[in-house]
Formats: C-alpha cells, structure tokens, sequence
C-alpha cells in the first residue's frame, strides 16, 4: 500500500465516521424531543380529562338538583351545598359530587339499613350519599352484608328521610387537585412534579406526572360579562361557573402551556 | 490507477455473513486473480478462500479498488441521507400533532365560555382567547364569525391565512374550524 492510499483511506475513514456520528446524535436527540412532545401532550390530555370529568361533576347528587345544601348526618365536613360543591385556591381545587355508578335502593328496612342492588359495592366506612329526587342526605355506612344479588347497607345514625325503593345511593367524593414535587428526579436531575389527588379520608395519590405548575382561575359572572378572577376574590363560591387552569407541562428540558376552561355543569 | 488495498488476517467464520461477502465481493468484482484474462473468481473459490483462513498479504492483488471503496460510501452516505429525510418527515409530523392537539383545546376552551356566556361580551372573550393562543401557537389567532345561536369558530397558525378556513388544514401551518349552535 502507498502512502497516498493510506491517506486516502485514512481521510474516507474519518469522513464517514463523522457522519455517522453526527446522523446518529441527530437522531437521538429528534427522538428525545419526540418523545418529551409526545409525553407532554399525552399528560397535558390526562390532566384535562381528569379535571373536565371532576369539574362538570362538582355538585352532582344524582336526579336531584344541588338548590339547597345536603344534611350530612354525623360528620358536616360532608355537608354539600352549592357553596362548596366547587372550591378552592391558586394552586389547590376540591370539588365534592357523588360518583358513579350508582347503586338503587330495593327496600327499606328500617331507619338504618336498606337493601340495595349490586351497581356500586360499598365498604363500612365509605361517605355515601342517599337521594331520591326529592330529599338528599349524607351518611357514613356502618357495615355491609353482601347478597347473592344485593347488598345490605347500614347506616351509623338514622336517616333523617324515609328513602324507598328506586333512591339512589352513591359514594361521595370530595377530591382535593394539586401539583407537588415526587421524590423521583428526571435525567436532568431536576425534580419531578406531579398531579396529585387527597380525597375524603386524606389518601394521596399520584395521578399524572411531569406537570411543573398549575394554576387556577375562577369564572364568575359580573354583570353580563364572565372574570376569571383568583380564589380570594371570589365572594359566594355558589356563583362560580366554571375553572380556567393554565398548566405548565415538563419533560426534560422541554416546558409547554397547555390551558383548560370548563363550566360547572351541577 | 491505484492499486488493492490489501487485506491482512480477514477471517470470516460464520457461514452467511461469509456467502453474503463473496456474493458482494463477486458483484463488484472485488476479488481479483492474477489470471490472464483478468476473470473474475467464482463464489466457491472465495468462499473456499475464506473457509481457509487464507491470508490476503500472500497475494497482494487481492483487495478492493478505491473505485469500489467510493461506491460503497456513496451507497452509504445515500442511505444515512435517507435516514436523515426520514428524520425530518417524523420531526414534522410530530409537530403537527403537537400543533392539532393544541388547536383542538383551544377551540374546546372556547366553545365552553360561548355555552357559559352565550350572549356575554364575545369581543373580549375573543381577545383573551387570541392571547391565549399567540401564546400556544405559532402566530396563533382565532376567529368567530356569525351571530346568536350560530357561531362559526376558527383557529389559524403559522402563515395561514386568517380570512377562512373551509377545511382543516394540518402541518407548520394550519387551520381548524367549528360551528357551535348554542341553545336560547
């Protein structure tokens, strides 16, 4: 071999391992972006979901309509009205409505237990709430004996109301929204935070990660024109129409605005 | 005209991998002999030569010529070019969809404060909206035309032009429409 070969051979050599390497970062990095676009918007599209399904819910106690607050026997965190059916701050948003599905009272036993057929399964402990379109109350249940075909749910204080057969009888959920930071760190090195859930009984739950920052407006009516006004200038919680929220979304280095509206439905 | 390169040591062990370089080398007629009539060598001679560990240094004909050399990396170079267009043609795809599913929240968003406030202050809503959306979009903005209960609403992006848009339109620019009628 000459040594004008080699030096050929030499120069192919390295020209062809440069673009290699060079295709090859490229490629690498258009995948990470890829993903963390991909990652974004699929959080971005969870976190509405979740929010849309809970906001248009806020207030919701099955046929009957929230007009005037629902008696909660034993325990008035429960209490539901129209003043707190939607609440919130900033940074944090509780919402309170009954969830489904929903189960139908069969029979009435007495003033603390009823049957009820096997829609929703209910568990000693659980908030739930009794409407029958014409009267609403709140009760926690005692104990539960589950039937071939229904179950019989027990009250701990007496019904206020004689709920017969065809009421519905739902779980009640008071669900509190929040972005927090995970104990997890991302390939940067920077902090995960997340959306997270704190219901009734203080459970916390992680729902969606790689959401930085969220933050909630309140849309209230003045006059004939709609505000989005903060939570401390909001007067009577009861005349809140709807929640705009501005998300910041994050994946890697990648930060997005995604912004969600949505009007009380309840 | 240069010469061989002349290989040292070449040993091919696995069978395929072996035929699929004998057949290559044959194509381009890569493997030479020092023969008369300059044939080329039929595959069992390669693959034979190759079985037998032989050792290229010993014939120094034997070997590529830059000729081939240089096909072989513009074979490549294409094929890493083609690679790099499909990049591109993801890269842009991505962004559509990233640019569809802003679009659609944006006009979500809108048509929940028309079914709040159906005969509120339209023109300031629009104006907070349009923020909104130069803000998520490119050059974003967005349009309504038509009066209680019938709305038409636009979203436009990139270059498009903000006049109409009778059918969606997806890429780097792009509008979407929708028509609300909203209940007295």
């Amino acid at each position: 071999m000459t040594l004008l070969e080699l030096m050929v051979a030499l120069m192919l050599g390295v020209l062809v391992l440069q673009t290699v390497l060079t295709v090859y970062l490229s490629v690498r990095r258009h995948a990470r972006w890829q993903q963390a676009l991909s990652v974004n918007v699929m959080n971005a599209k969870k976190v509405s979901a979740i929010l849309r399904a809970e906001i248009q819910q806020a207030g919701y106690i099955g046929c009957m309509k929230l007009a005037s607050a629902v008696p909660a026997a034993g325990n008035a965190f429960w209490s539901m009205s129209a003043a707190n059916q939607l609440t919130g701050s900033a940074e944090t948003l509780t919402v309170r409505h009954a969830t489904l599905p929903q189960s139908t009272v069969l029979r009435r036993l007495d003033s603390f237990t009823m049957e009820a057929n096997l829609s929703s399964r209910f568990v000693a402990d659980d908030a739930v709430i009794l409407a029958d379109c014409q009267h609403a109350a709140i009760f926690q249940v005692q104990s539960v004996v589950r039937l071939s075909q229904q179950q019989k749910v027990t009250a701990r204080q007496p019904l206020p109301f004689w709920y017969g057969a065809g009421a519905e009888i739902s779980r009640l959920a008071v669900n509190t929204f929040w972005v927090g930071a995970t104990t997890r760190v991302d390939e940067t090195g920077a902090i995960i935070h997340a959306l997270y859930l704190r219901d009734w009984r203080g459970h916390q739950e992680e729902l969606v990660d790689g959401i930085e920052r969220i933050q909630f407006r309140y849309v209230v009516q003045q006059g004939l024109q709609l505000r989005e006004v903060l939570a401390h200038q909001v007067t009577d919680w009861s005349e809140v129409k709807g929640v705009a929220a501005r998300l910041v979304v994050r994946q890697s280095s990648l930060h997005q605005d995604w912004y969600l509206y949505v009007s009380v439905r309840h | 005209m240069l010469h061989k390169l002349n290989v040292t040591h070449f040993d091919v062990n696995v069978g395929w991998i072996r035929r699929a370089f004998c057949v290559v080398i044959h194509q381009f007629g890569g493997l030479r002999q020092k023969t008369p009539n300059r044939a080329l060598p039929s595959l069992d001679l390669c693959n034979k030569a190759l079985t037998s560990h032989f050792r290229y240094k010993d014939d120094p004909v034997i070997g590529f010529t830059l000729l081939e050399v240089l096909v072989s990396l513009l074979l490549l170079a294409m094929m890493l070019l083609g690679l790099d267009a499909m990049q591109l043609t993801t890269l842009k795809e991505a962004r559509t969809a990233y640019y569809f599913a802003v679009a659609t929240q944006q006009l979500t968003n809108f048509t929940e404060q028309l079914l709040l406030a159906p005969q509120g202050d339209v023109p300031s809503l629009l104006l907070e909206w349009n923020q909104q959306n130069q803000h998520v979009l490119p050059r974003g903005r967005g349009s309504l035309r038509g009066h209680f209960p019938d709305y038409q609403l636009a979203i436009f992006w990139g270059a498009t032009l903000s006049g109409e848009c009778n059918t969606p339109l997806l890429g780097k620019n792009g509008c979407l429409t929708e028509k609300i009628h909203l209940e007295a």
